[in-house]
């Protein structure tokens, strides 16, 4: 590769503009030339500089929002038996997250077991291997995806989240209180005109939510959520315990 | 909202300079084991840092709120790949954030609403915000270096990363190549380099 396009690809990976081949590319040089690798972390170093100069103060509401959407989230790296990778941590910094199940470098987490402080006030989370773990994953992790917070008086946490180019709708939830074999929870697409069933989901037995919905669109919609006997229904039965 | 990095002064250093590497790093240490207390301590040192930066891409609030809340959630999931012999936390965050607000940028559907942004400059921009820790380093000892910089590649590094402007906006803007664009920001960012100089990535 010619020094030309190395600079191009640093360029580019500084003003978070790379396309996937782009990527690719980099990485092979990153990989194949550590000075190269130096290069790009002092570069984006620099833009990460001037960028943080440019602060201003989130809307108050967001942190809340950020926590809450933290506690739905399985970590990478926090299930057991992740081997080691080959690929230079370095590259890890411009990697879209699509692709981070393959490339499982865990040099903090490494770090920090080194010096023995595992587990200090720490909490493990551990993944849900659970089936279409993939295709929820591919709508919380898809460019346009876009999360709402349920509110109301179902205990525990669900998000919600849209994405357009996906086509579909996830709903995750933590701590939510388990309904019978006879029962299931549904979820409605509500306006003016009434509601919409968008699909049932049930939590499981730790309280967790993890359902992708195909075709639903909630754009002009307020979601709610019921508590209806096992099979849904064709109408809301009220109240809705949640709702956006 | 809580400052955690304080600025303390180092014997060995003129200038002051701002504790935050070891600090993230080890609230890193703490979030990388599913701690989610430190995980509010990293949003409070990096929020406005975060959203600072998207909004310059994106302009829009309501957008940049979202594209803020994907990359901390972001943050969180990724945490086990920070590695902090390659960069710092924070520049770990901000190039994560550059990177986001550009996938969105390129996610929507309708250029023109993008275009009459882009049309909008921004009043608010450094007002209107009690978050100084990290910046407070950065901002001046930045504009030393940004002002030493030939005049050319100055206002391209500028229109990148304090505007927000892509590369080919800013081609556009000044009617240059998109090659000569990207040519000057790896030029500025190479001059940068030298003259923030080591242990300038907090």
């Amino acid at each position: 590769m010619t020094s030309d396009r190395i600079d191009e690809l640093i360029a580019l990976a500084a003003l978070g503009e790379l396309t996937a081949a782009d990527e690719r590319e980099l990485d092979e040089a990153t990989r194949a030339d550590g000075a190269v690798a130096e290069e790009l972390a002092e570069a984006l170093a620099s833009a990460a500089a001037i960028q943080r100069s440019a602060i201003q103060d989130p809307p108050p509401g967001l942190r809340d929002s950020v926590l809450a959407a933290i506690r739905v989230t399985t970590q990478e790296g926090s299930e057991a038996g992740s081997g080691p990778s080959g690929v230079g941590p370095l590259s890890d910094v411009v990697v879209p997250i699509t692709s981070a199940r393959s490339r499982r470098s865990r040099p903090l987490l490494a770090a920090v077991a080194a010096a023995a402080v595992l587990l200090v006030g720490g909490i493990v989370v551990v993944s849900q291997d659970e089936a279409g773990t993939d295709e929820v994953a591919s709508v919380m992790e898809a460019p346009d995806a876009i999360t709402q917070v349920l509110e109301g008086d179902l205990g525990g946490t669900l998000l919600v989240t849209y994405s357009e180019s996906e086509g579909a709708v996830v709903v995750e939830g933590q701590g939510v209180p388990t309904v019978g074999d006879t029962e299931t929870y549904q979820l409605w697409l509500v306006d003016d005109d009434g509601a919409t069933s968008a699909g049932l989901f049930r939590p499981a037995e730790n309280g967790s939510v993890s359902e992708r919905f195909n075709g639903v669109d909630p754009t002009g919609f307020v979601l709610g959520v019921t508590q209806e006997p096992a099979g849904g229904s064709d109408s809301p039965t009220l109240p809705i315990i949640a709702s956006t | 909202m809580t400052n955690l990095v304080p600025i303390v002064s180092h014997p060995w250093h003129h200038d002051p300079i701002v504790s935050s590497a070891p600090d993230l790093q080890s609230i890193m240490g703490q979030v990388v084991l599913g701690d989610e207390r430190a995980f509010a301590g990293l949003y409070d040192a990096l929020a406005a840092v975060v959203y600072g930066t998207v909004k310059r891409v994106l302009r829009d609030p309501a957008m940049s709120e979202e594209v803020t809340q994907e990359v901390f959630v972001e943050l969180w999931r990724t945490a086990a790949r920070f590695d902090p012999t390659r960069a710092s936390v924070s520049t770990w965050a901000v190039t994560i954030a550059r990177r986001r607000a550009v996938d969105r940028v390129r996610a929507e559907q309708s250029q023109r609403n993008r275009i009459e942004r882009a049309s909008q400059r921004r009043p608010d921009d450094v007002e209107n915000t009690d978050v100084s820790v990290i910046a407070s380093l950065d901002v001046e000892r930045v504009q030393r270096a940004l002002a030493e910089l030939p005049d050319d590649q100055r206002v391209v590094i500028e229109m990148a990363f304090i505007d927000g402007d892509s590369h080919s906006e800013i081609a556009e803007r000044l009617d240059l190549p998109l090659g000569t664009v990207k040519g000057r920001v790896r030029g500025g960012l190479k001059k940068l380099g030298g003259r923030l100089g080591a242990g300038h990535d907090i």
